[in-house]
């Protein structure tokens, strides 16, 4: 599948650090009592892709696209009900919990609601050593306050605010201090669920700011989850942007800004409000995101689509590499309709 | 003409530490027609300044001072049953959350000509036909289906355009839009936006849009009012205040969005936050994360003034503005 | 000292000391506590204790009626017991069975809200079904079963020995299906919430979750209906003693007290039976006062919106 494949010559840095195979994510809904058949949410439907080391890979959509789902699969929240994940060379989605557990240290995430994240009855001193004492049973008590004050200082928290609890902070505060819970343990992998989407404007840059400071320091590699293009484009080395389960376009970043290939990513790129002056053109497109509970035939998009003909309505387009340098999942693109 | 005029308005929260101000002495006109955005982040009031006019504040709130004077009347003052009829009426209000308008046990029909009827005296055939031109107005598909149908059955789209169907139904000449497009992804954002915007133009209604989305104020107002910590810190034309801010906050919340800002590169933060209501700091609220604050600013609240044809509340706004000529 | 700084600064304290109505309900409780658990100080006589009673004492009226006795001031019962002292000796027995019913209560329920809240699936379906059961047989129903079986196979000796043992378990088994689905509702209400996915991400044990994370953040709903539940276990075991099958005459609690003097009622020495239901009366009137004032106080999203 991989571009990769094949090559003889296939250097350490070129591997992925996380590969994604076909991943397919189902929730079976309550109710279908009488039907042999219960009806389920079709999350995610076969995305592949690669992240590589180092590199901030973004996924964007609009809500109820599957990208929350992805990310919870990455953290071991949730199992893939088909597919795999590979994490620097060895298969995690089907480990158990004793097998996931040196992976847990590598892999953290950080959460959308700055208010839910943090347990309200624990300090923020408890909150942070948790994690530690658990993957660091090596370390004693001295080295872990050490560790545990190195970290809050070098998100930007005063290491005083050890002893107080949750409530007596702002939401930017806690999401800085969500982040150094994250940064404990040393991980190499941050998945970022709509870090900055809870908090207001001003607070937002400084977060956005301790998270890519974080990065260079650590040499992280982010999966950063996002329905803000703006901050995508800001954030991110690359881009997948993701409808009703499925990737239709995945580009660098620039590329992706610059010249959008599939239409639902002209579409999200057209409706960002711009504060430039220029006047308010808007192309309206007809009807919403389609349940995904009953997943449309077909490309998932051919509904709204202005270019969809009879192909897309039976046959579901897949990510193909363009010569634009981009790889888009679109029959359009692909039969040059799309210009 | 003015239709509103906003003097002097304060509103307090008592608490068991005393009262809190989260209103500290607004002044605001808005023109027949006009279209005007407040802007600010949470805690800075705005909220609170469309839920003065309304006079809809949640007890134990109130206004303790100024006047809201709308159509020659102050609404502060007027009795609960004259702003109930004004409300609905000449006045309209849209929430975050369609939910908050909508009663999930009536059909949409029933609660449109409900609301007709409780403000004119008319048939329910009438209502019925008046509130079907609403829901096509807002390019609701099938509207007919729908007028007998429950908002549950609406995704979060049609169902803000039933609200804004809802708010139309009796002309008003003054829109309250609280944060319409907050709840709703970017595609349906941008629809319901235009769809304001084209409705308020057409019905000549003026339009007070309550975001925290300079990027959205920008492309549908004409005006923009700038919230901080109670207080309006700068108020004037749209283009004026995002092409050249000129309160220190408004300049650091443009320069802080991602895209003004080169790809990867750190962004131009505001250090600190916005104080909590009852810590207001004396002087001007914002001195603390301000990078030009002085000893003045720590002791005297700046008033608006006038700076290069908007209102400005910052002792240094005309100095601000010569230096980033310079700089620029 | 920090933690009672703390309380004292609390919201909850707050408005606890603005509302007389909490105040004074908890006053109340307090001062049957402090004189109960003070009792063998305090009462003027030693009721278990044969030796300090006489027979010719029996049925004195209260002191202010018509031969009543400098001594007893609330008069005495058939026994010739100090009805002020055998109040106070009953009371502590009520409340002590109350309390530690309740918490076995909270024992059990917790534990099965908590395991059931937290690995749903078939665990929670059985336990769910199983206190669907518990709470179909009334209480009372069962407690009358096994009170009576129990007396039936060993005997009324060994039951009297062993009756406020025996209350406690009836009383505390009969009633855990509230705690159980009062926990497994707010455990399903924190499961969801993002700390607890932050535990998962660390790794941490399901246990080590259960325990550190979840269930500290259930306790406020918990501690609601614990007052309630204490009310209701004093009612039961006065219920069960005034049946006959609760605390035996020789160490009575203010239910076997109320039965005692049942007898007699209509012979005119209404004082054995009228005081100890006054006392338990008021008792179960605070318990439940300060319970609903803790449920709106700790829910305040009921209590706002007006």
């Amino acid at each position: 599948m991989s571009k990769h494949s094949g090559k003889t010559l296939e250097k350490k840095s070129l591997q992925p650090l996380v590969r994604i195979e076909d991943l397919h994510i189902h929730f079976p809904l309550p109710g279908g009592f009488l039907s042999r058949e219960r009806p389920k949410v079709h999350a995610v439907n076969g995305v592949t892709l690669d992240i590589m080391r180092g590199e901030a890979f973004c996924v964007v959509g609009e809500s109820g696209c599957g990208k929350t789902t992805l990310g919870r699969v990455l953290a071991g929240l949730l199992k893939p009900t088909i597919g795999t994940v590979t994490y620097d060379g060895t298969r995690i989605d089907n480990l158990d919990d004793h097998g996931r557990r040196p992976f847990r240290q590598r892999i953290q995430m950080i959460f959308q609601n700055p208010y839910a994240s943090l347990n309200p009855r624990l300090t923020i001193q408890q909150t942070l050593e948790e994690p530690l004492r658990f993957h660091r049973p090596d370390l004693n008590a001295a080295e872990i306050t050490a560790q545990v004050e190195k970290v809050m200082k070098s998100v930007g928290n005063d290491p005083e605010w050890g002893s107080r609890y949750p409530h007596e902070f702002s939401g930017g505060q806690r999401q800085r201090i969500s982040i150094a819970r994250a940064l404990v343990v040393d991980p190499e992998f941050i998945i970022a669920d709509e870090p900055i989407s809870a908090l207001d404007v001003s607070i937002q840059a400084q977060v956005l700011n301790v998270m890519m400071e974080a990065r260079r320091k650590h040499k992280l590699t982010y999966l950063f989850i996002s329905h803000d293009l703006s901050v995508v484009e800001h954030f991110g080395d690359r881009v997948a942007v993701m409808y009703l389960g499925s990737v239709c376009e995945l580009a660098e970043t620039a590329k992706l800004f610059a010249n959008p290939q599939h239409p639902y990513t002209r579409l999200l790129l057209s409706s960002i409000p711009k504060m430039d002056g220029s006047s308010f053109v808007h192309v309206p497109v007809p009807g919403e995101v389609p349940s995904p509970v009953n997943l449309p035939s077909g490309c998932p998009f051919h509904e709204r689509c202005p270019l969809a003909n009879d192909r897309c309505k039976i046959e579901k387009p897949i990510l193909k590499h363009q010569k634009s340098g981009t790889t888009v999942a679109c029959h359009a693109v692909e039969e040059g309709r799309s210009n | 003409m003015t239709l509103l005029q906003i003097r002097n308005l304060e509103v307090d929260f008592p608490t068991r530490y005393g009262p809190i101000k989260v209103l500290r002495g607004i002044d605001l006109d808005i023109e027949a027609g006009e279209r005007v955005g407040i802007v600010g982040e949470s805690g800075a009031g705005k909220s609170m300044a469309a839920f003065a006019i309304m006079n809809l504040i949640s007890e134990p709130g109130h206004i303790s001072a100024g006047s809201v004077e709308f159509e020659g009347r102050d609404l502060a003052k007027i009795s609960d049953e004259e702003m109930r009829l004004l409300r609905g009426d000449r006045i309209s209000m849209i929430f975050q959350d369609p939910m908050m308008t909508l009663n999930p046990v009536l059909t949409i029909g029933d609660q449109m000509v409900e609301t007709l009827q409780a403000h004119r005296n008319i048939s329910y055939n009438e209502a019925r036909d008046l509130a079907l031109d609403k829901l096509r107005e807002v390019r609701i598909p099938s509207p007919e289906a729908r007028f007998d149908g429950y908002p549950h059955e609406l995704s979060g789209g049609l169902r803000q355009r039933v609200v804004i169907a809802i708010a139309l139904l009796s002309d008003p000449a003054l829109i309250i839009a609280d944060e319409p497009t907050t709840a709703l992804d970017v595609t349906i954002q941008a629809e319901i936006l235009a769809l304001l915007l084209e409705l308020c133009r057409e019905h000549g209604a003026a339009l007070i849009l309550i975001t925290h989305d300079l990027a959205v104020v920008s492309q549908v107002t004409e005006r923009i009012v700038v919230m901080y910590a109670g207080n309006i810190i700068e108020s004037g034309s749209t283009r004026k205040v995002t092409d050249t801010p000129s309160h220190p906050y408004t300049m650091g919340l443009i320069a802080a969005l991602p895209e003004q800002n080169a790809p990867g590169t750190p962004l131009n933060q505001i250090r600190g936050a916005m104080p909590m209501m009852n810590a207001v700091p004396p002087g001007c609220a914002f001195s603390p994360r301000c990078d030009y604050a002085d000893k003045k600013c720590s002791t005297e609240k700046p008033e608006l003034r006038e700076v290069t044809g908007r209102l400005v509340a910052c002792h240094h706004a005309s100095k601000l503005k010569r230096s980033r000529k310079a700089g620029k | 000292m920090s933690t009672i700084s703390r309380i004292l600064q609390s919201d909850l304290f707050y408005r606890f000391s603005r509302d007389k109505v909490a105040m004074g309900s908890a006053l109340v409780v307090m001062l049957f506590v402090v004189v109960a658990a003070l009792s063998p100080v305090l009462a003027p006589q030693n009721p278990y204790d044969l030796t300090q009673l006489d027979i010719l004492d029996s049925e004195l009226p209260p002191r202010w009626q018509d031969g009543g006795d400098e001594r007893f001031l609330l008069g005495t019962d058939h026994q010739g017991r100090d009805m002020l002292s055998t109040i106070m000796y009953g009371t502590g027995i009520s409340l002590m069975i109350g309390v530690f019913a309740v918490l076995l209560q909270a024992f059990i329920g917790i534990s099965i809200g908590l395991v059931s809240g937290y690995i749903g699936g078939r665990v929670d379906a059985f336990f769910m079904r199983l206190a669907d059961i518990q709470l179909s047989i009334s209480t009372l129903m069962l407690a009358i079963v096994a009170l009576a079986v129990f007396q039936a196979a060993f005997g009324s000796e060994l039951y009297q020995d062993l009756s406020i043992i025996m209350l406690i378990m009836v009383i505390g088994i009969a009633e855990w299906p509230q705690y159980a689905r009062t926990v497994r509702a707010s455990v399903l209400a924190e499961r969801s919430k993002e700390y607890v996915d932050a535990a998962r991400v660390i790794g941490l044990p399901k246990r080590h979750i259960m325990f550190r994370h979840v269930l500290p953040n259930t306790l406020s709903p918990v501690l609601v209906i614990s007052t309630v539940q204490i009310a209701e276990a004093i009612i039961t075991e006065a219920s069960l003693s005034f049946l006959g099958l609760g605390m035996p005459v020789t160490q009575p609690s203010l239910g076997s007290l109320i039965r005692s003097g049942f007898e007699f009622i209509f012979s005119g020495t209404w004082w054995i039976t009228i005081l100890p239901s006054l006392v338990l009366i008021v008792l179960i009137f605070s318990l439940n006062l300060l319970g609903d004032w803790l449920r709106d106080a700790l829910n305040p999203r009921l209590y706002k919106k007006t």
